[in-house]
């Protein structure tokens, strides 16, 4: 139930497995025991962000699916999916089905703005390539959905998946910017 | 939810592949200094209320009363739109509620002359059933005049009567603006006009996706 993955270890350069896993308490526990103390105060986009929270919510939404990135035993990077309720809004796929991330987030120590250097690159990035692979599982072609926080609008331009900058999003309360991956050859 | 994890794909299988694929998503990280998050920012105390508390509108259920007062106007792209609308105004309703510093005017709705497409004793009843355990009187009275507004919004610009979207494509030295239902078709109108682009055109955005009177913002580092 679980996959290996590739991160990049910056201290020494050295590339390392992961595993890419379904959420379990443990996870949870890390987010809330190690990442919040020191996002707290922070003022990053996620500083009150609740994963405990957000794993109980997910078991009330049919669809809501959590993982997590481990590495050294500790948790890396958690993301939400949201596999079922949310459809495609470009036109020309318009209500087809899509993966909607309805959250993502890496360990603070992997953002520069907090520890620099980071400890491990690529947690993010392996966390949306997974989301595209579920996507695919699951028949939607590949298609994925995000609102991006303002600061990452750069990593979601330039990941090379076909993700269309839509705008920011009038009907979000904080206009966050609506990312769609648009598929041009599907019929 | 129990689920499987996808197997990793042919592509990528090989070592050689996954390590360059590892050096692109680096580089769309350093591109954003490792910001990488999505999602919205629920505001501090709403996660954990909402996550304790279960505050969820069954969106079926109301996409169904919807369906049934103004199937015949509204497609099922404007249900999609509203019902959203309203799970978020519902959650912005209990922040505010759970928040101390918020005042209770501030729910007060700033206009209640607003047509009611759909009854609000139906409307009540629905609410009540899902989350009149967990919100108070005022919450849900807002809550069904915000709904009133939201769905009244959709009947006067229903999605079906938008313009088509603008796509910005980038040839290899011109910008493209194109006003088409797809990119399909977007990308041959330009091939159609300018003959002479024969390169693949990528597209940069898209307006008029999310909303019928969307501005287009580009980065002036994109031209």
């Amino acid at each position: 139930m679980s996959r290996i993955i590739q991160l990049l270890q910056v201290q020494d350069q050295q590339i390392v497995d992961a595993i890419l896993t379904e959420v379990t308490d443990k996870h949870l526990e890390d987010a809330k025991t190690l990442w919040e103390p020191i996002l707290a105060g922070s003022g990053q986009d996620d500083e009150y962000w609740n994963w405990v929270g957000k794993s109980r919510r997910s078991k009330l939404l049919p669809g809501d699916e959590l993982y997590a990135i481990e590495c050294e035993g500790v948790t890396q990077g958690l993301m939400m999916l949201d596999v079922l309720k949310k459809r495609c809004l470009i036109e020309s796929q318009l209500r087809r089905r899509l993966v909607y991330i309805s959250a993502l987030a890496t360990a603070p120590w992997n953002r520069p703005v907090i520890t620099n250097p980071p400890t491990y690159k690529g947690v993010g990035g392996n966390l949306v390539d997974f989301a595209v692979a579920r996507s695919h599982e699951l028949g939607y072609q590949g298609r994925i959905g995000l609102h991006a926080l303002p600061g990452a609008l750069g990593f979601y331009r330039k990941l090379r998946i076909g993700l269309l900058n839509c705008g920011p999003d009038p009907e979000e309360p904080d206009n966050l910017v609506y990312f769609e991956t648009l598929r041009i050859d599907d019929p | 939810m129990t689920q499987s994890i996808p197997a990793q794909p042919k592509a990528t299988s090989d070592k050689a592949d996954r390590h360059q694929r590892l050096l692109e998503l680096i580089e769309a990280e350093d591109a954003a200094n490792g910001e990488v998050g999505c999602g919205r920012d629920l505001g501090k105390g709403l996660s954990g209320y909402l996550g304790t508390r279960g505050v969820v509108l069954d969106d079926e259920q109301l996409k169904n009363l919807l369906r049934e007062h103004l199937g015949h106007i509204l497609m099922e792209p404007d249900f999609d739109s509203i019902t959203t609308q309203i799970q978020r105004r519902l959650e912005s309703l209990v922040m505010q509620s759970v928040d101390s510093s918020s005042s209770s005017a501030s729910l007060l709705l700033a206009s209640t002359n607003v047509t009611e497409h759909i009854p609000t004793k139906e409307l009540r009843e629905l609410f009540e059933s899902q989350i009149a355990d967990c919100c108070s009187e005022d919450t849900l009275e807002h809550l069904i005049q915000w709904s009133h507004q939201i769905i009244h919004k959709a009947v006067l610009q229903p999605r079906h009567t938008w313009s088509k979207p603008i796509w910005v494509l980038r040839g290899k030295t011109q910008i493209y603006i194109v006003q088409e239902t797809g990119i399909e078709e977007a990308i041959a109108k330009v091939k159609t006009q300018h003959s002479q682009e024969t390169e693949k055109l990528e597209v940069i955005t898209v307006g008029g996706i999310l909303a019928p009177d969307q501005v287009i913002s580009l980065d002036t580092t994109l031209l």
